[in-house]
């Protein structure tokens, strides 16, 4: 019930040309205000240079706030350093968008999911392979992955990876950075069900900053809508999406591309098109009869 | 070619026939694409989608012949031009020949424009480069024509902007000045590799309706590369899904989103999160 994680009046500025008195800055996140309960999901969406990014950066101390504060389980961390920054890591891990970049190669997956423990001062010990196992298939992984280097994984797989190192410390809430934005589809759609069943299973807090409103649809309790930095809507899912009170929700959410809704029903419906159900050689004039005979038996693959 | 029976209908602008493509393997070539075949229009717009992976983008590349070195394809890849009618093959097609008609009958543009842009050069100098090598005009008729296409992609100030460099305009500002460059000529086939992949939903919009305005105006016959179905619904007359290289499902727009055959097709159309789908409410929190 309570906030776990609370980030209050966030700003963060940057330096964009000149010195001294003639400084000048770029307010990126300008007076942003979330909480995280245990369990629950807060979605901030917008556009690239919306500062939802920064934002959360600020809020998991990876960037360091203008002014504001953060709290973490009612202690403020918004100055702590050492030890006692560590400890607040242990609570909060991220997930990054780019699976490879923030893996290290030159590591192998047991190394790499075992770093932050490491960077904690906990050492795994002996069981250290038989945790990294267990990390591994809870996010669907085989345990024999831990010998091998990250580049020898599918980016889905890798992501998985990157979901694991997070998990490693048993931290209370996730931070996911556009953790599904470099996906396939089909792929995509296995880690959102990963990451809703990891929350079922252990009451994580989701922070999830994302740009696609589509994915924020299928996992979002709480709905920020970041623009130039500010928090320009916010409210519950079904609010935001069904009833945004802004121009600019309503320009975002209607900019995003839809299938006809006719041929989603037909497909629903499994009924046949209208023209020539089952004759599919003859997409238009001038494409017809040189398709394989069988595509078909080449889904099978 | 008058041998090449097309069913009564004159020669399409583009036909590909089982086109495969190898790459360099660990041991010996390695097909990545097993034969493909497609034919696109004048003014029709062919969606070739799939996951990573799928030799979507490898397909596009030859098409251009811009294959990296040490791919090889093998195949028909015919583009009807003035000087052949009937269509002329690419894949057996002189560097010199082919030069020509890139950027001049057939353009492409690419995901990344940022990387595609000469960090170097004004703009204006590079969207009327293709103009100046294929058409020979001078450099003010260059500069006037760029002033005209930058305003037509919706440029605002072209006359103004033709002189920025490319780290002067927003990610939605390059890919119009990319889509630019590749209409400077006016190509009767234009290549689209995701180009809308990396930019905001608002932006990506205006440049899907800027492709549309753009082909109804020149009738150019496109092929749209993407993995996102929901746009390539919108942009697509017809579509091609590709698995592994291997083609999977080929149809209308109408029959693939609302019939598909193949459960490939019906898996990939099931992953797409959708925007106005109802979705399982959200009691779960504490």
């Amino acid at each position: 019930m309570s906030a776990l994680l609370q980030v209050e009046h966030l700003v963060k500025e940057f330096p964009v040309s000149g010195q001294g008195l003639r400084r000048q800055t770029l307010r990126a996140v300008d007076d942003v205000s979330f909480s995280v309960s245990p369990g629950e999901t807060v979605a901030v969406v917008g556009e690239s240079g919306s500062g939802k990014s920064t934002s959360a950066r600020l809020a998991v101390r990876l960037l360091d706030v203008t002014s504001g504060t953060v709290r973490y389980a009612g202690e403020d961390i918004t100055g702590l350093s050492g030890r006692r920054l560590n400890r607040f890591r242990g609570g909060v891990q991220v997930v990054f968008q780019d699976p490879y970049s923030s893996l290290n190669p030159k590591h192998t997956v047991h190394e790499v999911v075992t770093a932050p423990l490491r960077y904690q001062g906990r050492s795994p010990g002996r069981g250290s392979r038989a945790l990294v196992g267990d990390l591994l298939e809870r996010v669907g992984l085989d345990p024999s992955a831990m010998d091998r280097y990250p580049s020898q994984f599918s980016g889905g797989q890798a992501q998985r990876i990157g979901i694991a190192r997070a998990l490693a410390v048993d931290p209370q809430i996730l931070v996911c950075d556009e953790a599904v934005s470099a996906l396939d589809v089909s792929v995509q759609a296995q880690v959102l069900t990963l990451l809703a069943g990891l929350q079922q299973e252990r009451g994580l807090g989701f922070l999830f900053i994302a740009h696609d409103l589509a994915v924020v649809r299928q996992i979002a309790d709480t709905v920020l809508v970041m623009q130039h930095g500010k928090v320009v809507e916010r409210g519950s899912r079904d609010q935001v999406f069904h009833d945004p009170q802004q121009d600019y929700t309503r320009t975002l959410l209607d900019a995003v591309p839809r299938i006809n809704p006719e041929w989603e029903a037909r497909r629903r419906a499994g009924r046949p098109t209208v023209s020539g159900a089952g004759v599919r050689r003859e997409p238009s004039a001038g494409s017809t009869a040189e398709l394989p005979a069988e595509p078909t038996e080449r889904t099978s693959r | 070619m008058t041998a090449q029976g097309t069913h009564g209908d004159a020669t399409p602008l583009l036909r590909v026939d089982d086109l495969r493509i190898s790459v360099p393997g660990r041991e010996g070539p390695l097909e990545v694409v097993h034969g493909l075949s497609f034919a696109v229009d004048v003014g029709r717009t062919l969606g070739i989608v799939g996951e990573s992976g799928s030799g979507k983008s490898m397909t596009s590349l030859a098409v251009m012949s811009l294959l990296p070195p040490g791919a090889a394809a093998s195949g028909s890849v015919r583009l009807r031009t003035q000087e052949h009618p009937g269509g002329e093959e690419l894949l057996s097609g002189g560097t010199a020949r082919l030069r020509a008609l890139r950027g001049d009958r057939m353009a492409m543009v690419f995901q990344d424009p940022l990387s595609c842009l000469n960090p170097y050069y004004r703009v204006g100098v590079q969207i009327a480069e293709a103009h100046r090598a294929h058409r020979g005009s001078t450099r003010r008729q260059a500069r006037t024509l760029a002033v005209d296409v930058l305003g037509r992609v919706g440029i605002p100030r072209p006359h103004q902007r033709v002189d920025d460099h490319p780290y002067q305009f927003s990610g939605g500002m390059r890919q119009r000045i990319m889509i630019a460059m590749a209409l400077v000529c006016e190509p009767d086939l234009l290549i689209a590799d995701e180009p809308t992949t990396a930019l905001d939903v608002t932006v990506q919009a205006q440049i899907l309706a800027l492709l549309s305005d753009l082909q109804r105006e020149f009738g150019t016959g496109m092929i749209y590369i993407t993995h996102d179905l929901a746009v390539v619904s919108q942009v697509a007359e017809e579509i091609l899904v590709l698995r592994g290289g291997h083609p999977v499902e080929h149809g209308t727009a109408e029959q693939i989103f609302s019939d598909p055959q193949q459960d490939y097709t019906r898996e990939l159309l099931d992953a797409v999160p959708r925007i106005d789908d109802p979705v399982p409410a959200r009691g779960g929190t504490r």
